[in-house]
Order: C-alpha cells, then sequence, then structure tokens
C-alpha cells in the first residue's frame, strides 16, 4: 500500500516535472537576454511579499513561543505577558505590511510599467 | 479607559491585534501622502515628505502604545 | 427555549446546504460566473446616469449590487416591521434580534447614551454583512470588494464619531483634545494627532476591502483554473466556509472598531477635571 502511494506520486508529478523544466528553458534566454524593468518589478513585487510573510511568520511563532512558555511558567503573570506579546507581535506585524504596501503599490499604482 | 493588560474577552483581543499592525502602517503611509501631496504642491521637496513622514512614524507609535494601555489617554 | 432541539438551528443548516447545492450546479455550468470580477457579474444595468458622464456601457458592478443590498434591507426591515405582534413571526423576530443585538453590545461599549449610535452602526454592520455574503453566490459581486465602497463607509463612520464627540463637548473642547497634554507642544502635536486619527478610516476600509477582495480573488484565480474536479472541490471544502466565516469577522470587526472610535470620542471628558 505504501509502496502504491509512492509510485502513484512519482507518476503524477514526473509529467510535472518534465513541463517545469521545459518552462524554465525556455524562460531562461528570455531572462538572460533582457528583462524589462516592468517583469522584473513584477517579480519583485511578488517575491518581496512572500519572503516577508514568511520571515515575519517565524518571527511571530518564536514571539508567541516565548510568551505561552513564560505564561505557562507562571500564570499569575498573564496580563503583562500578553501586553508585551502583543506589542511584539504588532511591530513584526508591522514589518510586513511595510512590505505589502510596496507591492501593492507596484501592483496597481504600476510605477515601472507593468 | 482600560488598565495594561486587562483581559477583555477573546474577541476583543483579536480585533485588537488585527487592527494595530494595520494602524501603523496606515499612519506612517498617511504622513508620507500627506508630505509628498504637499511638496508637490509648495515643491519644497523632499523636506516637508520626510518631515510628515517622521509625524506619520511618531503618530503610528503613539496610536500602537496608547491602544495597548502603555501611555493613558492624556499623560 | 421551546424549540425542540432536533429543530434548533435547522434554518441556518437548510441556507448552508442550499448555497453548497446552488453552488455545485450553477457553479459548475457557470464557474466563470463566479470569475464576476473580472466577467461581467449576472445582474447588470444599463448605465442610464450616462448624461451626467458617467462613462461605460452599464453601470459599475459595485454600484449595481449596493442597489441590490439596499433593495435587499429596505425591503426585509419593512417586512419585518409591517404588522408587529406580541409573538412575532419569523421576520418580525429576525429584526428583534439584531436589534436587540445592536442596542445590547452599544450601551456595553458606550455607556447609557449609546442608542444614539444605533442607526450608524446597526446599518453599517447589517450592510457589510449582506455585501459579504453577497459574493457566495454564483454571478454576484460583493460591492465591499472595490474601496469605494468600504472607504464610503469608514469616512461616514470617521465624520460621525468626531460629530459625536463635538456634540457631547463642544466643538471648541473636542478640538482642543488634539493638542495633546501640554500646551507649547501644541504645534507638534495637531498633525501628529490629525495623522493618527486619520489613519483610523484608511485603516478600517483598507482591512474590510483586502479581506473581501482577497477572498474574491482566490476564488477567482482557483476557478480559473482549467475546469478540474480538484479546485472546484477546494473551493468547497475551503474556500466557500472561509468565506462565510470571514464575511461574519470583518463585519464584527469594522462594528466593533467603530463604536470604539465613537466611545473614546465621547469618554475624553472625565479626566479633565473641570
Amino acid at each position: 500500500m505504501g509502496r502504491a502511494v509512492w509510485i502513484v506520486t512519482a507518476l503524477l508529478l514526473g509529467p510535472a516535472g518534465a513541463a517545469w523544466a521545459a518552462e524554465a528553458g525556455a524562460a531562461a534566454p528570455a531572462a538572460g537576454g533582457g528583462m524589462s524593468v516592468a517583469t522584473a518589478s513584477i517579480l519583485t513585487g511578488g517575491f518581496a511579499m512572500a519572503i516577508a510573510s514568511a520571515i515575519a511568520a517565524l518571527g511571530q511563532g518564536r514571539a508567541l513561543g516565548a510568551a505561552l512558555e513564560g505564561i505557562a511558567r507562571q500564570p499569575g503573570a498573564a496580563p503583562r505577558l500578553q501586553v508585551a506579546m502583543i506589542i511584539g507581535l504588532a511591530l513584526i506585524e508591522s514589518l510586513a505590511i511595510y512590505v505589502l504596501l510596496i507591492s501593492l503599490i507596484i501592483f496597481f499604482v504600476k510605477p515601472f510599467g507593468g | 479607559m482600560r488598565m495594561p493588560g486587562e483581559d477583555p474577552s477573546v474577541i476583543k483581543q483579536l480585533v485588537r491585534l488585527s487592527t494595530i499592525g494595520v494602524a501603523l502602517v496606515a499612519a506612517t503611509a498617511i504622513g508620507l501622502a500627506i508630505g509628498y501631496g504637499l511638496d508637490r504642491w509648495l515643491g519644497t521637496s523632499p523636506w516637508l515628505t520626510l518631515t510628515f513622514l517622521l509625524f506619520g512614524i511618531v503618530a503610528g507609535f503613539l496610536n500602537l502604545f496608547r491602544d495597548v494601555g502603555l501611555i493613558g489617554r492624556h499623560d | 427555549m421551546t424549540t425542540p432541539p432536533s429543530s434548533r438551528g435547522r434554518g441556518f443548516w437548510l441556507l448552508l446546504g442550499a448555497l453548497v447545492l446552488v453552488n455545485l450546479t450553477l457553479g459548475y455550468v457557470y464557474a466563470p460566473a463566479h470569475i464576476a470580477l473580472q466577467h461581467p457579474p449576472v445582474v447588470q444595468l444599463p448605465n442610464f446616469l450616462a448624461v451626467i458622464g458617467v462613462p461605460g456601457q452599464y453601470l459599475p458592478g459595485h454600484v449595481t449590487f449596493t442597489w441590490l443590498v439596499m433593495a435587499f434591507l429596505v425591503i426585509g426591515s419593512y417586512l419585518g416591521t409591517k404588522a408587529m405582534k406580541p409573538v412575532p413571526g419569523p421576520l418580525q423576530n429576525v429584526a428583534e434580534v439584531a436589534t436587540e443585538g445592536f442596542v445590547g453590545f452599544l450601551e456595553q461599549m458606550i455607556g447609557p447614551h449609546g442608542k444614539m449610535a444605533l442607526p450608524l452602526i446597526g446599518t453599517a454592520g447589517l450592510f457589510i454583512l449582506t455585501s459579504n455574503l453577497l459574493g457566495n453566490i454564483p454571478g454576484f459581486q460583493p460591492p465591499t470588494a472595490n474601496w469605494n465602497t468600504t472607504i464610503a463607509l469608514a469616512l461616514t463612520v470617521f465624520l460621525s464619531y468626531n460629530y459625536f464627540g463635538m456634540r457631547r463637548h463642544g466643538v471648541g473642547r473636542y478640538l482642543k483634545h488634539f493638542a495633546g497634554p501640554i500646551p507649547w507642544l501644541a504645534p507638534l502635536m495637531v498633525p501628529i494627532e490629525l495623522i493618527g486619527h486619520l489613519a483610523r478610516p484608511v485603516s478600517l476600509s483598507i482591512r474590510l476591502f483586502g479581506n473581501i477582495f482577497g477572498e474574491e480573488s482566490v476564488i477567482v484565480i482557483l476557478l480559473s483554473l482549467s475546469w478540474l474536479v480538484m479546485p472546484y472541490l477546494i473551493f468547497l471544502g475551503v474556500m466557500l466556509p472561509l468565506s462565510l466565516f470571514t464575511a461574519a469577522v470583518q463585519t464584527f470587526v469594522f462594528v466593533m472598531l467603530s463604536t470604539v472610535y465613537i466611545a473614546g470620542a465621547g469618554e475624553e471628558s472625565h479626566d479633565e477635571g473641570h
């Protein structure tokens, strides 16, 4: 049963991988040759938000984990810890939202074309 | 209105959490927008932009601390 | 509660089942119709305002659907309060529950004179809830998925809470709160306070707009994948419940924040000391 799952997964992902390779091969000459500023700005906008969200989520996870550990250790200190945790989460989140602002400007105000 | 860390219901905390991140950025963005607009109108680039950007950042942080309860409304 | 447990909440499940069924049938046939933000929605009014200078052949989608929501709410509330009986019928019951809920919430947050904000907060809440939920019907487009609608709501709330504050404290004293605690810092504090106050309608509108528009966008992209069963099942199993949940949560967040702003504008007198 387990081996059957692996075989089916490989069969399903095989053509997908081939399609990815073909597409990357077609895109490489175009990318190396000269991507327009508009294309580059769109790629940047998308990737920036992805990276910012990922790292912000990691940071918030650590802050939350530390706060929860503190509360578990000393439930009486929970209100003070909650306040500090909320401030920390908001500040980290605001960093990701700054990046969202830039991405939205790139996508909708289109200062570089695109 | 509320002491720092007083425990409101879960929903109210969720609401507060989902607000203050955006409020910080919104204040900064509004400061930047006002500064940029005034600069284009009065032509004193880039000083007004930077000044209002600073105002926006300070306003954002002020609202953040007021909302969490670290700073009272009038102190 | 005299209703037997087996029939309590049955209406909710019936509605949900109807929505899923409509999506299964209509959605299969009209999958592009869900992509109402990029394709024309099902209901479109011809542009009879072209004389004033409104461009385009049809009125914009969010205008049409705002009018649809308005018609629904007006007709619904008229029917709910038409012949009021001591033992209410279903529609009157819904109206009573909604009103009591709002009044209780307002009086809890603002205080005894909280009912003055009931028309604003109640209407805003019902409008936003209905608008958000409208997007789940194939071919309909939620009017709150457009920044114009949400910023209209947010600006109304902004002007209203300032008006309530001025009505309660007088114009001069209310404006003096913008100057901050130390008098000679006033030229510095006024722009800062102003920016902080302006950030409220912006954040209110962008939060509502971003959530509903993002929801719609994800559904659009999910359903515009080539017509396999899997994206549609993901839509039914994940996006549809998420969309219903987000509709309710965003309504609650908007209503709660508006109430907090109104309460904050009205309560600043207790630490003045005179």
